[in-house]
């Protein structure tokens, strides 16, 4: 059967207009909700970057000098291997070194491309037996005088510190999106089941005439897409906002958030996950309205 | 065109709208449904549009039994059906024009579909010159035209209509009925539950009596009683 799409536009426009306070209402709420879904997405993106380099339970990293040579490297290969201290070790050559750092910096050309990998120095990732401080304070201690070791970096207390912070924030916040999801599921709902009763002498006269159920509820679920839509990039132009006016304040500021990295791919990414939850929520909730409340 | 066979349909409570009830009706028939309020005459128009279902019997219309038809199916069901209500069922933000296109509209008509049939048969039912009027600011006879026209700017087979002219004064109904056995000469079946006396005394076609549910006389050119 033939929908014409303005015929959807028009019915959609009105009733968008005729409910404009529960749109704005139901668009708010979706808005807040997927605010807390994305802010938690990154914020598990920033502190996975941030982090980048300590992924896989390494708690130290020995970064040998671009120039050691490789009896240097060797050298500092077989301490490391009679230390008792250390389980196991990774070397990361000029080539996989620069890969990493290129990650980290994916979305900042200027310093992503400033090393060639021949420059990129190269590093052992070491996982300790016992992870104290005591260990780590004694390994750097050992390898930070050998020939060849450009600085030994260790997993401070200040990244899990971040990790368990932001890892709480994450569960609250999700649990609070997941309760102002609902809520957003049920406004929509009412905003359709509204719409429909101010309307329902027009949808009793489609039915007498044989319109499809589904050509009646069609405009309905449009309305709720677009509610859904709206929110969803009000959600993401919050988090746009927070990214750009609060997130170097907090960085600049230390503590937790020191070492934050955001970068725009991963916005970019958590922006389609919005968009995508927004527009299912929207259609979701007005498909159970309209079928829910068709039944003349 | 229309058969029912030992239909009988029950309401909530036990209340017994439509008992045994069989009749059939051919193709081009007028048929009028008589009675008192209550006696089953509106429950039998609506069995038919499929707007309720019977406990008990069958309903054929146009060769087919409704009561297998799926649910979705209903609406192709409704095209073939026009449906005329006392109260008009107009929808009052829209023009004259605008209800009698939201019909084709609704049912996926194309657009100049819509541009040649609305102003025929408006022009039909004697509307052409009332076409930008809302419906507020016509008078009841003229609203009931605005309802038959929407009803039958489809052409369907069969057209129902529940005391279409239960709101009319007397010289308005005959004007209403005139409409109605034209359009019951192009050939559709019309079914009209009715109060009305004279009118089914002055038309003289076949009457359906119901009185508690129970058909009590089918009557080819049949008086009110």
């Amino acid at each position: 059967m033939a929908l014409r799409v303005d015929y959807v536009v028009r019915e959609t426009a009105t009733n968008l207009k005729r409910n404009l306070t529960l749109t704005f209402a139901t668009v708010v709420t979706i808005a807040i909700a997927l605010t807390l879904v994305g802010t938690s997405l990154l914020m598990k993106q920033g502190v996975n970057r941030s982090n980048v380099r300590f992924r896989g339970n390494v708690q130290t990293i020995v970064y040998l000098k671009a120039d050691a040579s490789q009896d240097q490297i060797d050298a500092v290969g077989r301490g490391l291997d009679q230390n008792p201290n250390v389980q196991s070790k990774k070397y990361l050559n000029h080539d996989e070194a620069n890969a990493e750092f290129r990650e980290i910096f994916v979305d900042e050309p200027a310093i992503r491309d400033s090393l060639t990998p021949a420059e990129t120095p190269t590093s052992y990732k070491v996982h300790v037996k016992n992870a104290s401080s005591e260990v780590v304070d004694s390994l750097k201690s050992q390898f930070q005088v050998m020939p060849g070791v450009f600085e030994v970096m260790a997993d401070n207390d200040n990244i899990r510190r971040q990790e368990d912070s932001f890892a709480k924030f994450r569960s609250f916040s999700l649990l609070f999106a997941a309760v102002v999801g609902a809520t957003s599921l049920v406004l929509i709902v009412n905003s359709i089941r509204i719409a429909m009763f101010a309307r329902r002498r027009e949808i009793e006269v489609m039915k007498l005439v044989g319109a499809t159920n589904w050509f009646i509820r069609i405009p309905f679920m449009a309305e709720g897409l677009v509610q859904g839509i709206l929110g969803s990039a009000a959600g993401i132009g919050i988090v746009l906002a927070l990214r750009a006016w609060l997130l170097p304040t907090l960085v600049s500021g230390g503590g937790i958030w020191a070492g934050f990295r955001l970068e725009f791919t991963d916005v970019q990414g958590t922006g389609i996950v919005m968009l995508i939850a927004g527009a299912m929520v929207g259609i979701f909730g007005s498909a159970v309205a309209a079928t829910r409340f068709l039944d003349v | 065109m229309i058969k029912l066979e030992s239909v009988t349909k029950v309401y909530k409570g036990d209340v017994v709208a439509l008992r045994d009830a069989s009749a059939d009706i051919q193709k081009g028939e007028f048929v009028f449904l008589v009675g008192p309020s209550g006696s089953g005459k509106s429950t039998m128009l609506r069995l038919l549009n499929k707007e309720e279902t019977p406990e008990h019997g069958r309903i054929y219309v146009a060769g087919k039994d409704i009561g297998e038809l799926n649910q979705w199916k209903v609406p192709y069901l409704r095209r073939n059906i026009g449906c005329v209500f006392q109260d008009f069922k107009l929808l009052t933000n829209k023009t004259v024009y605008e209800n009698v296109a939201f019909a084709l509209e609704v049912i996926g008509r194309p657009k100049h579909v819509i541009k040649t049939q609305v102003p025929a048969i408006l022009e039909l039912v004697g509307l052409a010159k009332k076409m930008e009027n809302y419906p507020h600011e016509l008078s009841g006879g003229e609203q009931q035209r605005v309802s038959i026209a929407r009803a039958f700017v489809n052409r369907p087979l069969i057209l129902l209509a529940d005391e279409p002219t239960g709101n009319l004064d007397p010289t308005t109904s005959v004007g209403i009925m005139r409409l109605l056995d034209r359009i019951n000469r192009t050939g559709t079946t019309v079914v009209m539950a009715t109060h009305d006396r004279s009118v089914v005394d002055t038309m003289r076609r076949r009457v359906i009596e119901l009185d508690r549910g129970v058909i009590v006389r089918d009557q080819s050119r049949g008086v009110y009683e």
